[in-house]
């Protein structure tokens, strides 16, 4: 079995032009159609019936305004249904979800109510961003002091790239984001590197012994041996991520629907994004220059 | 040592891992049980599995049901032991699921009588239990039911007054009778975060959490005989049942301090009051004291303490002396001290979920899990044909000793699963498969450029444990600020990702690595074909 080869340093810029595009539409989309926050940033009510029978999505409708739900926005989930409000005070919540729960008769064990009040959601959502910001920097020293800070750099504008597709990606389905999905964004950013650290390392390791051949030869060289691998873990990371999504249930959908986007484009912006922007970084230092130099025309 | 008996150190090293994961997973405890009193109504204890089996030393008609604290039946007794049998005779009490109530046995011929949960059985001397229905990793409240509030101050509060709030809240909470609740402060003592297992009137219980507080000072005497003896710490005294001589408003200040009597070692409780408060209290322990009669102190309705008056006091400075520890003593002067919530404490996030819903989201959870995992599992037999074998090994020890590590931390208190913990569960199988992916995949490198099998395994398992390292830390590292600083519920799927990430590299330096090294010494050259590896270059 002969191994593939593929030039992906001479196709970089077709990869550049599609992540640009992807990038314009995901901004794009960030910008005129704003994120769906979900109760948990602005504050209100989630009611979660399940085992509602046959009660269609009218019936439930009628029953949560005849139990005095507030802007009662109604889902329908696999297991029942799923009541949105923007009622913020839990005892006056938890009255109206009985009321409700009681009206399309399903027991009060498979009921769930959660409330949240406005300044939470505010506090929480400040929390997340301190997260992020510290995520960011723990990353940028760890890669600079393991590898170098040209590595760190270019791992990070992949991992930017990968979390801006995510939050575009939300804005265009009108997808509601909730601290889950913040959690899983923040996850994003540890794990879309995984593969650019599987690369990175191959070509540490082939920086050593580099001299019969330029910077982006040997890098597309490194690519081409790390293939396998890239291929193979990322259908790993992806499958069980993937199960969750499509048999996980409601709340953990929220997780696993960031992940599975977050994932592919993590794998996807390893080889097309952090590897050649490293390569063309590295390939202007005056030892690589020369070599460039040097085998301008063998190939 | 050389390296081959490195390598069996390891094996060693993880078998112990791995029993001691198993012993902390298996629901195997040393029975723990709660036994009633020849005579007494009830004793009580919370009934987390669906069954329980009862043994009474003695059995008799009159054992007809098992109710709650108010005597309605919520469960039925139906005996699994025939009459004749010698005592104990077993009776299995059959519940709900959720029923955490306190479970009372009614009935005056029960003599003794013992409820555990499970199969109990003896082992030498010590008698062990096989639970039923309970899991060794404690679930969260989204997946067992029940209500979660976080509490915070409706304005920034220092940490001082947050602690007497959070005293405050234990009391009210104890009040509301529910077994297993936990109070505790978070959010760098910003907020309250209280968790209500099982608990049925979510409405009643916030308007409990929400009450302003009211202290209050109560002559037993002046009770009803049949109330007098009912007046115990932590009774909760019947709505307008009795009527308080002083509230709390006239308390100046209270503290706790060591014990200068020889004769009561501990700590006392001392307290004065405002003027008003001086002479009120002058003249009931004026009254009191010929007889010793007992001054309930009351929260929210609820004993806090009733001691006994000593000496008639004029000066208002009173000490109240019981065997107080220290930790006592504290609390009942935080209480005596600001009986009303030093801060207006607001619901900010209320969670309350059913119990039946919960497990319908374990169950869906657990199941995606699984199904990713055997789909993993099959595609890496499929792709590294022996070392997929292998990596079904790799990928059961790691399950071992994740879930092992999770049900020690459970055990401990640390650590509850929760739906985003599954989340995190989920990506740490793919994190545990992407560590052997790349241990397999340097390993036929460095055969396919001409290596022997056993010089590959050595330095191929070495460098790919270094990049996944690497790939592992990053990811750690974008996990431990999401613990530190995220919310409550996103801090379960990063400390539960984080244990993921650091069992996922011990089993590969334990396992994986070492087993790749021996099989490659053998077998690997024999049957090049079944590790998927070329042939051409075997050990001479």
């Amino acid at each position: 079995m002969r191994k593939p080869y593929i030039d992906f340093m001479g196709k970089r810029n077709v990869f550049f032009i599609v992540s640009a595009l992807i990038l314009a539409v995901a901004v794009g989309a960030l910008i005129f159609k704003p994120l769906n926050l979900g109760i948990e940033f602005k504050g209100g009510t989630i009611i979660t019936l399940n085992n509602t029978q046959s009660a269609t999505i009218a019936q439930v409708r009628a029953a949560a305004a005849a139990a005095g739900v507030p802007d009662a926005e109604v889902q329908a989930t696999d297991r029942g249904f799923r009541v949105r409000s923007t009622e913020v005070k839990s005892v006056t919540a938890e009255q109206q979800a009985s009321v409700l729960a009681g009206s399309l008769k399903v027991a009060s064990t498979d009921l769930q109510v959660s409330t949240i009040g406005p300044e939470w959601g505010t506090d929480i959502t400040n929390k997340a961003m301190l997260a992020l910001v510290v995520s960011l920097i723990a990353i940028l020293v760890y890669i600079s002091i393991r590898f170098e800070y040209k590595m760190a750099v270019t791992g990070v504008i992949a991992l930017v790239h990968d979390a801006l597709i995510t939050l575009g990606i939300y804005a265009l389905l009108g997808r509601p984001v909730t601290p889950n999905t913040v959690a899983a964004l923040l996850t994003i950013l540890g794990y879309s590197l995984y593969d650019t650290i599987v690369v990175f390392h191959r070509i540490r390791e082939n920086t050593q012994s580099l001299s019969k051949t330029t910077f982006m030869q040997m890098a597309n060289d490194s690519l081409n041996q790390v293939l396998a691998r890239w291929v193979n873990t990322g259908l790993s990371s992806l499958i069980p991520v993937v199960c969750l999504l499509l048999l996980g249930g409601e709340t953990l959908r929220d997780f696993a629907f960031a992940l599975t986007i977050g994932l592919v484009s993590g794998a996807y912006s390893s080889v097309a994004v952090a590897s050649p922007l490293y390569a063309m970084w590295k390939e202007r230092e005056p030892r690589y220059l020369a070599l460039a130099k040097k085998f301008a025309g063998a190939k | 040592m050389d390296s081959r008996q490195k390598n069996y150190l390891a094996f060693a090293g993880l078998a112990v891992l791995l029993i001691g994961s198993l012993f902390f997973l298996l629901p195997l405890r040393q029975a723990d049980s709660v036994s009633w009193q020849a005579g007494t109504a009830s004793g009580s204890s919370a009934l987390s599995g669906s069954q329980a089996v009862i043994g009474l030393t003695a059995d008799g008609p009159a054992v007809k049901a098992v109710a709650d604290s108010t005597m309605k039946p919520i469960a039925t007794l139906q005996r699994i032991t025939d009459s004749t049998a010698t005592v104990p005779a077993s009776w299995r009490i059959s519940a709900a699921a959720d029923s955490t109530l306190p479970i009372s046995v009614e009935g005056t011929v029960v003599t003794s009588a013992e409820l555990s949960y499970g199969t109990t059985f003896t082992v030498g001397a010590y008698p062990f239990r096989i639970a039923e229905g309970r899991s060794s990793i404690t679930q969260g409240l989204d997946l067992r039911g029940g209500l979660s509030v976080i509490l915070t101050p409706d304005k920034p509060a220092d940490a001082a007054a947050m602690q007497r709030a959070l005293v405050i809240m234990s009391t009210r909470v104890n009040s509301l009778g529910v077994s297993e609740a936990t109070v505790q402060l978070e959010n760098d003592n910003q907020a309250i975060f209280v968790q209500l297992p099982g608990v049925r009137d979510a409405a009643a219980a916030l308007k409990v959490m929400g009450q302003t507080g009211r202290l209050e000072f109560l002559e037993v005497a002046s009770l009803p005989t049949t109330l007098q003896a009912q007046v115990q710490d932590g009774f909760q005294m019947p709505v307008g049942s009795y009527k308080p001589f002083m509230t709390g408003e006239v308390i100046t200040a209270a503290s706790a301090k060591a014990s200068t009597d020889q004769t009561k070692p501990g700590y006392v409780v001392t307290m004065s009051f405002n003027p008003t408060g001086t002479a009120i209290w002058a003249e009931v322990t004026t009254r009191a004291f010929p007889t010793q009669a007992r001054i309930a102190i009351l929260l929210d309705g609820a004993v806090v303490s009733a001691p006994a008056v000593q000496t008639a006091i004029t000066s208002g400075d009173t000490e109240i002396s019981g065997s107080f520890t220290a930790d006592e003593a504290r609390r009942l002067a935080t209480i005596l001290e600001s009986g009303a919530l030093p801060v207006t404490l607001v619901p900010s996030q209320t969670d309350n979920v059913g119990p039946t819903l919960g497990q319908d989201s374990l169950f869906q959870g657990v199941l995606a899990a699984l199904v990713g995992f055997g789909i993993v599992a099959i595609y890496l037999a499929l792709y590294y044909r022996g070392f997929g074998l292998l990596s079904w090994i790799s990928l059961g020890s790691f399950a071992v000793l994740y879930l092992g590590v999770l049900a020690v931390l459970s055990s401990a208190g640390q650590y509850a699963l929760s739906l985003p913990g599954i989340a995190g569960i989920t990506l740490s199988i793919g994190l545990a498969a992407d560590t052997s992916i790349l241990i397999f995949e340097r390993y036929r490198e460095e055969i396919a450029m001409g290596r022997t099998p056993r010089v590959s395994a050595k330095s191929g398992t070495k460098h790919a444990i270094l990049t996944s390292l690497d790939a592992d830390a990053v990811t750690f590292a974008s996990a431990v600020p999401l613990f530190l600083f995220a919310s409550s519920t996103v801090k379960g799927f990063a400390l539960t990702l984080m244990i993921g990430i650091v069992c996922d590299l011990t089993i590969a330096m334990l396992f994986t690595r070492p087993a790749v090294i021996l099989l490659s010494e053998k077998v690997v050259g024999k049957i090049p074909k079944f590790f998927g590896v070329k042939g051409s270059a075997v050990d001479a």
